[in-house]
């Protein structure tokens, strides 16, 4: 089913672009379409205790915490489709596949883009945007045994739109994403049975680039 | 408003770079075993007789002319009177810490108290009374899955008690393993539990413990296998149990069943004969091996049948091996039935009764025992030990109460009572 609704997803994706180009009239006319396609990585980082190998001699002693943090580099690609609503405000729908370590998470949010300054006309523009939604796991692979939620994602940006001659425009963006997912675990066809339900809170640092025509 | 923007842009990418770290929280829960110590004053100071008491966890059940004795584990003895076993009523509760065998002589029962056997009257049920005790005889004990062992230094007992918990940690968001958590035991038991099989001694004078039986009586002996030993006590003065001989059976052993002079004792891995014709000197005559498993027995006009279960003893397939012992030193299988979970069995022949834990309770039609034939399945309750009692009267405890039946037609059984189980969660 959700790869059946995900095919005629990216259908309609593709076919809204040619339905706004031949039909330019009516609707369309009044608030043109609008789609940005963008690659981003996700920057973030984690902290965690790691294991304390140091002497700690015969007697206890308060223990203290070791934390190590480590990087981490996420992938992430999103399409914007919508309409503008006025020349400087679009809004649409965002979907995108994000991958953090093993899993694979499908965000749907609802998009706002808005330009700020524009210093002259047909030059660069400071764009700003907005995706507020819920990641679903439909592309995403268990691990045996788990069970992945997906959460609650939002997005704020804050970039450069650079318009080319052709009407399209390179877009560069700068923002922060907080992205949370839930993983479960259940084994209770034992004695010591055990239960767990994880919640991920992904606080990323997004830079994107990608294109608007 | 032109010359602001720029800062605000920064301070934008200034307080998101400062919280990129992932936060991420675990509430987990789980069952674990958490080591209690007890002295050995407080278990001999434990002993109370008290008001009746709901059946929260009952182990193993005894009957004894119209009384019923139903275990409640490690924590003492209900007593029912039974009898109308269609109305079975509740009139007391002796506590005694750490039970988990009991066996009735005349009068008189007989109880572990962890390392101790001690013995009752029972004469006045409502009014019981302790006569006696043997010191230090058990040094281990194991019920469900959980061991307590005895340190005769410090003079205390370490037993473990089961414990839900339940607990909210931070995680490493799973940057260093695949797994989320993995998953920690706190304390790695003995893994082997101890249903086993018995119908208890045929006498007129002592009672009848059900399949789950460590203690059994035979003549003026009291038999009582721990984990690893066969101990035999004399018991002809009854409050005064003198402990006469102590044979290693190795690792294992769960049920003792004793037929005509001989005793049947079942261990994970196989089956013991046992001539008892000294009673105070039982001689091994044979064993007859079986695959790892949990496997009480019983015993009929030389057939002998053994439930073999998956379990915490072992895995094997689930089974009934009928098992001919007409020639004691050498057993031999006449067939084997496939089972779904069996636990405890009762015969009263021609009838035999399996319980399938969580599958039910099943009759059979034994009479041949190369073709035994199924005549009932009671399904939808949880079925652990039997047993069946004179006048086709059939008692049958599981995790949700005492049922007791009515088993004159086998093909159909009626249920003349239940006292249910009362569970805190």
């Amino acid at each position: 089913m959700k790869k059946s609704f995900i095919i005629i997803l990216m259908g309609v994706m593709s076919f809204l672009p040619s339905l706004a180009q031949e039909e330019a009239k009516g609707f369309f006319k009044k608030y043109p379409f609008v789609n940005m396609t963008e690659f981003g990585l996700l920057f973030g980082r984690g902290k965690f205790e790691s294991y304390n190998y140091l002497y700690r001699g015969y007697y206890p002693q308060p223990y203290e915490p070791v934390y190590q943090v480590k990087n981490r580099l996420n992938l992430s690609i999103q399409t914007f489709n919508g309409i503008y609503l006025n020349p400087k405000t679009s809004v649409g729908i965002t979907v995108g596949v994000d991958s953090y370590g093993s899993t694979v998470l499908m965000p749907f949010s609802a998009g706002i883009r808005r330009s700020l300054v524009q210093k002259k006309h047909g030059g660069s523009m400071l764009l700003s945007s907005l995706d507020v939604g819920y990641a679903t796991t439909w592309l995403n692979e268990e691990n045996s045994g788990f069970q992945t939620k997906g959460g609650f994602s939002i997005n704020p940006a804050i970039g450069y739109k650079l318009p080319m001659r052709n009407g399209s425009a390179w877009l560069i963006n700068v923002g922060y994403r907080i992205q949370r997912a839930e993983y479960s675990q259940k084994r209770t066809d034992d004695f010591y049975w055990y239960e767990s339900n994880e919640v991920r809170n992904y606080k990323r640092f997004v830079v994107r680039f990608g294109i608007e025509f | 408003m032109k010359k602001l923007l720029p800062i605000g842009v920064f301070a934008f990418v200034a307080l998101t770079l400062s919280s990129c770290t992932d936060d991420c929280e675990t509430t987990r829960t789980y069952r674990t075993t958490v080591p209690v110590t007890i002295s050995v004053e407080q278990i001999r100071s434990g002993i109370s007789a008290k008001t009746p008491q709901d059946l929260v966890n009952p182990g193993k059940i005894y009957a004894k002319d119209n009384y019923l004795f139903i275990n409640e584990v490690k924590k003492g003895i209900h007593i029912i009177d039974n009898s109308n076993p269609q109305q079975p009523k509740n009139i007391a509760f002796l506590q005694i810490p750490g039970v988990i065998d009991m066996a009735v002589k005349e009068n008189t029962l007989y109880a572990d108290n962890y390392i101790d056997l001690v013995t009752f009257d029972i004469s006045n049920p409502l009014a019981i009374k302790e006569t006696g005790r043997v010191k230090e005889v058990f040094q281990n004990g194991l019920v469900d899955g959980i061991s307590w062992y005895y340190n005769p230094q410090n003079q205390t007992i370490t037993d473990y008690e089961v414990k839900i918990i339940t607990e909210k940690i931070k995680t490493n968001c799973g940057i260093e393993n695949t797994t989320i958590n993995p998953i920690y035991y706190l304390q790695d038991g003995f893994k082997s539990s101890a249903p086993s099989a018995s119908s208890g001694g045929g006498t007129t004078t002592t009672g009848t413990g059900g399949s789950m039986a460590r203690f059994t009586l035979y003549d003026n002996y009291l038999y009582t296998v721990s984990q690893s030993d066969l101990l035999v006590f004399d018991v002809k003065t009854s409050n005064k149990p003198t402990q006469q001989s102590k044979i290693n059976l190795g690792w294992g052993i769960e049920t003792i069943f004793p037929y005509k002079d001989k005793l049947f004792i079942g261990s994970n891995t196989g089956m013991y004969i046992f001539d008892n014709k000294n009673p105070e000197k039982p001689e091994r005559l044979s064993i007859f091996q079986h695959a790892r498993a949990c496997d009480p027995v019983i015993v009929h006009n030389d057939i002998a049948y053994v439930t073999l279960r998956t379990g915490w003893c072992g895995t094997s397939p689930n089974q009934l091996d009928v098992v001919n012992v007409a020639n004691l030193t050498s057993p031999t299988l006449i067939k084997s039935y496939q089972m779904q979970h069996p636990a405890g069995l009762g015969i009263d022949f021609p009838n035999l009764f399996v319980c399938e834990s969580q599958y039910g309770l099943k009759s059979f039609d034994a009479s041949s025992a190369t073709n035994i034939t199924l005549q009932q399945h009671i399904e939808k309750i949880d079925a652990y030990d039997v047993i069946p009692l004179e006048g086709k009267h059939l008692l049958m405890v599981g995790k949700d109460g005492l049922y007791q039946y009515d088993t004159s037609n086998p093909k159909n059984l009626k249920q003349l009572s239940v006292i249910p189980v009362k569970r805190e969660n």
